[in-house]
């Protein structure tokens, strides 16, 4: 539930838990009017049974006392978690005598008559019902068995949380219904279609098909020529068509390149610094090429996450396990003069390593950790001692320039200051004087399972870079240890990220919040499931890229239905496939590769497209961006090859809802706003790739026009014109040309031609089917 | 000097829940109900993905409907133009103990400027500000603004979001996101920048976490205003509407097969607003429309004024044109690390009369009522010396002042201490002004919130309180 803020000076905290309340006393037995109202003693009579604590009692503390008696909240000193502190009593002194109910100060606050002092304060009261079973409890000499004691009920509800859970092994539901029957994936969905009287849609027609898994796993358009021997093998046999097409696409390059690009987004990788200098960092690119060839080569993922965090410490000698650390250093940085004052330093010292923290637990976890920064998280159980000692784990080493063997390109990297870990402290609201509290390496309590920091060490034996202090390579031990540590939860993690990327939003549509505010899976059987496949199979993501795609619900038309839209309006269900919008990069890649100029020279230094004069706002650059970059080969390099300058952003993508990379993001904005038409309209990139469109046309079809539009839709859209179109495209060419010659008398025919044909192209360029793939 | 330099909006001191409840009025019921209304964090609800700049009411009405922010970066400092310090002329020379951002303090050092009291309300006025000073009656002065750090860009970046870091969404992107905007045809929120070009880029108007919708459109002073505004040099007008022309045919056939996609309709709509800003975007920063009466008046005749004043005059025909939201950023930085009287003389030059010629313009064209201005830097300066004749950086005490819509005028509130260094009485943080600005718009700050990476974010983190002896 998402929190409330229309109560002016509440307490956010008080006002989520006041809802808890009214739902755990809306479940609350109400009054008991069947026992008698008081006893002789004014009290409600205890209750005539042996009571047992767990069963009977501390249900009664979990859902009327603990919101503001037990720790995290410990009104008047009262913390009712725990058998040693409710002997303590609160600051009024004890508040309960074993043995005798009559005396114990508890039960003449639950069941005063006096509106202002009886607990609780507001809601029900306690039935008599339930005074009398603690009177029981009390007077049988309040038995609290000590495996009973809740030190935290944070923690407890954690523990109870789906996403903390370890990782089950789930049978899919036993359906056979043709083409939905042999996949789990739609036996799942079907499941639940069934249960809401849904019917799936039927499958997408192949050439809709082959553009939509083309686009999906690369990024890029597919020819006509490949999309004519796709529909005919399909006529051949479809099912192995559609393998050996997912099969052919997950070899190729193009792959990393699409997929990379959606990792890199989490990583919040950019080219530069940030910050007011924002000076260029011409050496982060490795990060981004390993991320690349890990996608490519279907690096297993446990392997993915352990080289980031911990690449140097686990294969010193290899470089891409080196450049593997980039993702702790991705994030913003500021070089600060040592003339600054400390304040000044320590406080950009911390921020940095926060972002390193918070992009950690929301990329790998999804959760969020920067709360515990300042205060206990007050719904995760994340404390700030926690938070702290995850923080330990980056705080003994910073951002690098290394070059492997003192050999080799130099590579920004991440690199611990030598095998002593520096001091930590727990620093009370984030104050950074605060010096008191010395803390160690440590995770997060509520995902260890029996397991402690201890058991993540590497051996003395096992380090093959003495002068690190292998604090990461544990803190990577834990995060992928699926028997015993957060294994379960960075699987489910990543594999909501790739159905995301496939369905248009994830299973938990809040891909980078899995803690208790976050979103609820719709299918958290098939979460599980997919989860499971993926841990149990090596962490292969290529077979899930395939799971998922050879579906039958992947493979769904876009065909929209009211009736069903009535039942399931946020369309969460998947009874049909909505059209994805294509991200900025693809967008751009794809005018490049219709118009046959795009450059596929993969990885190495990035590239620095043209950006106009007054585009470039920013002022103190250390690194300024240069003035005289042109539109040539050079820069018609896939967008993910893109030099990003996070203060000098593109202004194409960043039209088009490139996120700004200072932060982890997992789900790209998709606003439509004017920016991005006049963009379409009037952007020197997008007027250049339609000249270069009408050029490739012009050659390929000659003087016909008739046969240059069928070309043109065939190579934009993947698809021939219908006549309409065909007329309506033909109509406009003439026209333009007409407009053209009749105010340029000067140009040639050729000439005029060309400008008309650009004018079409430009346009294709701007259809809603050229930029949402069906 | 508080130390937290990112905050989630989130913990707030547990309140007692009597108190609480008392407070909210109605009861458990009545706040689970409350907890299940509020769930969006737009002003009134979500904004409309079809037309996410339409205007929308605020939480109660509005004294503003517009702001006009003059940021003078760098940071102006107050005892040397609006808040003389004869403690600090006294002391002229003296030693202290103190820490600067350089490191390296000189002595004490009085002010090089004359001062003199204008208006009823007697406000001082350095002798370089005289055109200002007309207004003063109608100007409330904020003289013990703090901020968190000493640094330009994560100053600037706070005064602009609230946090000291990039990333996170602008006061004028908040602003648009709780109320859209009157005319579609423009942007909602315009940046009238540096003409130097901005320390920290684009972040400071940038939308953060929020839909890109809400990020600050740069307009440029000269020539087409916005990026992209400008055709292809072979596309004619004719050409384009030809294309839009065909662009809608096309779609057409596209629309009806997809009947249950809102954004595809929304698409086609933003061409044609498009086509339409081209027209009105180019027209609104046309200046030659206004008489050389006006142009005068706004310094636009006097080539150390010529700058600013367009950029005032600008902003006055934005709002005018039902833009919600101004920002006019000085030229040059108010950075006098050495040689203030010449750096202050020449902002003071550059700035007065263009200020006079708003705040004048504005009154007689009856947006005075309409309008909220501010004044301000991201911080102020040092009482003692640096390098011999300048002033260092100063988060501890600075001054912002604020007039039109909704502002008492002719009103001073708090104090620096005698010789200007740290906001002594009635200190006002960032999400102060932050907290008091959105009011004046119609925006409960506590409210106007946005769920991001399971946070709910406000413009004012868990802070802000409203400075009320300012308000009218």
């Amino acid at each position: 539930m998402p929190l409330c803020s229309s109560l002016p000076r509440m307490s956010r905290a008080a006002r989520a838990s006041a809802w808890l309340l009214v739902c755990c006393l809306s479940v609350a037995a109400p009054a008991d009017d069947a026992s008698p109202a008081r006893s002789s003693d004014g009290l409600p009579p205890a209750v005539n049974r042996k009571v047992d604590f767990v069963a009977d009692v501390q249900p009664i503390f979990r859902a009327c006392c603990f919101e503001c008696h037990a720790t995290g909240n410990e009104e008047g000193g009262l913390n009712l978690g725990t058998r040693s502190r409710v002997m303590e009593g609160g600051d009024g002194g004890p508040i309960l005598t074993a043995g005798d109910s009559v005396a114990s100060r508890l039960i003449h606050r639950v069941a005063s008559v006096d509106e202002s002092s009886v607990m609780p304060p507001e809601g029900d009261r306690l039935s008599n019902e339930q005074i009398g079973i603690l009177r029981a409890w009390i007077d049988q000499g309040a038995e609290w068995p000590p495996e009973a004691d809740i030190a935290d009920p944070r923690t407890e509800r954690a523990r109870e949380h789906w996403a903390f859970q370890s990782l089950q092994s789930v049978t899919p539901p036993e359906i056979d219904r043709g083409r939905w029957g042999a996949n789990p994936i739609d036996r799942f969905l079907l499941a639940r279609l069934d249960d809401e009287g849904l019917a799936p849609s039927p499958p997408a027609n192949s050439r809709q098909l082959m553009r939509r898994i083309v686009f999906d796993l690369t990024g890029l358009p597919p020819t006509p020529e490949e999309l004519d021997a796709f529909v005919a093998a399909c006529e051949v046999d479809r099912e192995d068509a559609l393998q050996s097409l997912v099969d052919r696409l997950l070899a190729s390059t193009h792959y990393g390149e699409r997929w990379g690009r959606h990792w890199l987004d989490v990583a919040r990788y950019a080219d530069s610094d940030g910050q007011e200098g924002d000076k260029d960092r011409p050496h982060a690119y490795h990060y981004r090429d390993f991320v690349i060839r890990a996608f490519n080569d279907d690096m297993p993922f446990d392997r993915f996450v352990r080289w980031q965090l911990a690449g140097d410490e686990y294969e010193p000698d290899n470089r891409a396990a080196v450049a593997a650390t980039g993702f702790i250093v991705a994030g913003p940085h500021t070089v600060l003069g040592d003339t600054f004052l400390e304040e000044e330093l320590l406080r950009n010292r911390y921020n940095e390593l926060d972002d390193m923290v918070a992009t950690t637990g929301t990329a790998l976890l999804g959760l969020t950790f920067g709360c515990a920064r300042c205060h206990d998280h007050k719904y995760d159980a994340i404390s700030a001692r926690e938070y702290y000692r995850f923080l330990s784990a980056f705080h003994s080493g910073d951002r690098k320039e290394v070059k492997i063997g003192g050999k080799g390109p130099k590579i920004l990297a991440f690199e611990d200051f030598g095998p002593e870990p520096a001091t930590t402290w727990l620093f009370e609201r984030a104050d950074f004087y605060d010096r008191d509290q010395q803390v160690q390496l440590g995770f997060l309590e509520v995902l260890l399972r029996g397991t402690t920091v201890d058991d993540y060490h590497a051996s003395e034996s096992d380090r093959p870079k003495p002068d690190s202090t292998y604090q990461r390579h544990a803190l990577a031990e834990w995060l992928t240890d699926v028997e015993r540590g957060a294994g379960p939860l960075l699987a489910r993690v990543i594999v909501n990220r790739l159905w995301q990327h496939h369905f248009g939003e994830g299973l938990v549509r809040t891909v980078d919040d899995f803690g208790v505010r976050g979103e609820s899976p719709t299918h958290p059987e098939l979460l599980e499931w997919l989860a499971h496949d993926l841990a149990a199979n090596g962490w292969r993501l290529k077979r899930l890229h395939r799971l998922m795609m050879t579906s039958a619900a992947y493979q769904q038309g876009t065909e929209f239905d009211p009736e069903k839209a009535a039942i399931d309006p946020a369309h969460r269900l998947l009874w049909r496939r909505r059209p994805q919008r294509l991200e900025a990069e693809a967008l751009r890649d794809a005018m490049l590769a219709i118009s046959g100029t795009l450059n596929l020279e993969p990885f190495g230094p990035a590239f620095k497209p043209p950006i106009p004069k007054e585009a470039i706002a920013a002022r103190n650059l250390k690194s300024e961006y240069p003035a005289d970059a042109k539109d040539d080969p050079a820069t018609r390099r896939r967008t993910v090859y893109m030099f990003h300058k996070r203060v000098v952003p593109y202004p194409l993508l960043q039209a088009f809802d490139r996120p700004d990379l200072l932060q982890s993001c997992g789900r790209r904005d998709q606003s439509t706003v004017a920016p991005q038409a006049l963009a379409l309209l009037n952007d020197p990139f997008v007027r250049a790739r339609a000249s270069d469109f009408a050029t490739r046309l012009v050659n390929e079809c000659g003087d016909e026009n008739g046969l240059l539009v069928m070309r043109a839709f065939n190579l934009a859209l993947g698809r021939l014109p219908r006549d309409s179109e065909h007329a309506a495209a033909v109509t406009f060419i003439a026209n333009q040309q007409r407009q053209r010659e009749t105010r340029d008398a000067e140009q040639t025919a050729a000439d005029i031609r060309h400008a008309a044909v650009t004018d079409f192209c430009q346009t294709l360029f701007g259809l809603n089917e050229f930029a949402y793939v069906d | 000097m508080n130390n937290r330099s990112v905050h989630c909006g989130r913990y707030e001191p547990i309140v007692n829940r009597r108190e609480l409840l008392a407070r909210a009025g109605g009861g458990l019921g009545m706040l689970a109900l409350a907890d299940l209304l509020c769930q969006t964090g737009g002003a009134a609800g979500e904004p409309d993905p079809v037309r996410p700049l339409a205007p929308r009411n605020g939480h109660f009405p509005a004294k503003a409907t517009s702001v006009i922010w003059l940021f003078m970066e760098g940071g102006p400092s107050a005892v040397d133009i609006f808040d003389p310090k004869p403690e600090l002329t006294k002391r002229d020379g003296e030693r202290i103990d103190i820490n600067v951002f350089f490191g390296d303090p000189g002595p004490l050092m009085k002010s090089p400027f004359q001062f003199q009291q204008y208006g009823e309300s007697g406000a001082w006025v350095c002798e370089k500000y005289t055109h200002v000073a007309r207004h003063v009656d109608d100007i409330a002065f904020i003289k013990s603004c703090y901020t968190g750090s000493d640094n330009h860009v994560p100053a600037i970046y706070q005064m602009n979001s609230g946090i000291p870091r990039p990333g996170f969404p602008s006061a004028g992107a908040w602003v648009t996101y709780g109320l859209g905007s009157e005319n579609q045809n423009l942007p909602g929120y315009v940046v009238l920048g540096n003409t130097k070009g901005a320390k920290g880029g684009i972040h400071n108007w940038g939308n953060g976490f929020l839909p890109s919708t809400y990020q600050g459109t740069l307009f440029r002073p000269q020539g087409t205003p916005i990026l992209n505004l400008e055709r292809p040099a072979d596309l004619q007008p004719g050409d384009q509407r030809a294309q839009l022309d065909l662009l809608a045919r096309l779609n057409e056939e596209h629309l009806n097969a997809h009947s249950g996609e809102a954004d595809l309709l929304a698409r086609i709509q933003s061409f044609e607003l498009a086509y339409r800003m081209q027209t009105e975007a180019t027209d609104v920063v046309d200046l030659s429309q206004e008489t050389p009466a006006t142009r005068k008046m706004y310094g636009i005749d006097n080539k150390q004024s010529r700058s600013f004043g367009s950029k005032c005059l600008m902003a006055r025909r934005l709002v005018e044109s039902g833009v919600r939201f101004v920002q006019v950023y000085s030229d040059g930085e108010w950075d006098a690390h050495n040689k203030l009287t010449d750096n202050h003389s020449s902002h003071c030059a550059a700035t007065d009369v263009p200020i006079d010629g708003l705040l004048t313009d504005l009154k007689q064209r009856g947006l005075w009522d309409s309008t909220l201005v501010i004044w301000g830097g991201e911080f102020g300066r040092m009482p003692v010396s640096q390098r011999g004749d300048g002033r260092d950086h100063n988060p501890n005490g600075f001054l912002t002042w604020m007039a039109g819509a909704g502002i008492q005028g002719g009103v001073s509130h708090g104090e620096t201490d005698d010789i200007g260094y740290k906001a002594a009485v009635d200190p006002v943080s960032v999400h102060d002004l932050h907290a008091t600005m959105l009011h004046l718009m119609g925006i409960d700050h506590e409210r106007l919130t946005y769920l991001h990476n399971g946070r709910r974010y406000r413009l004012t983190d868990v802070e802000g309180e409203l400075i009320h002896p300012i308000l009218s």
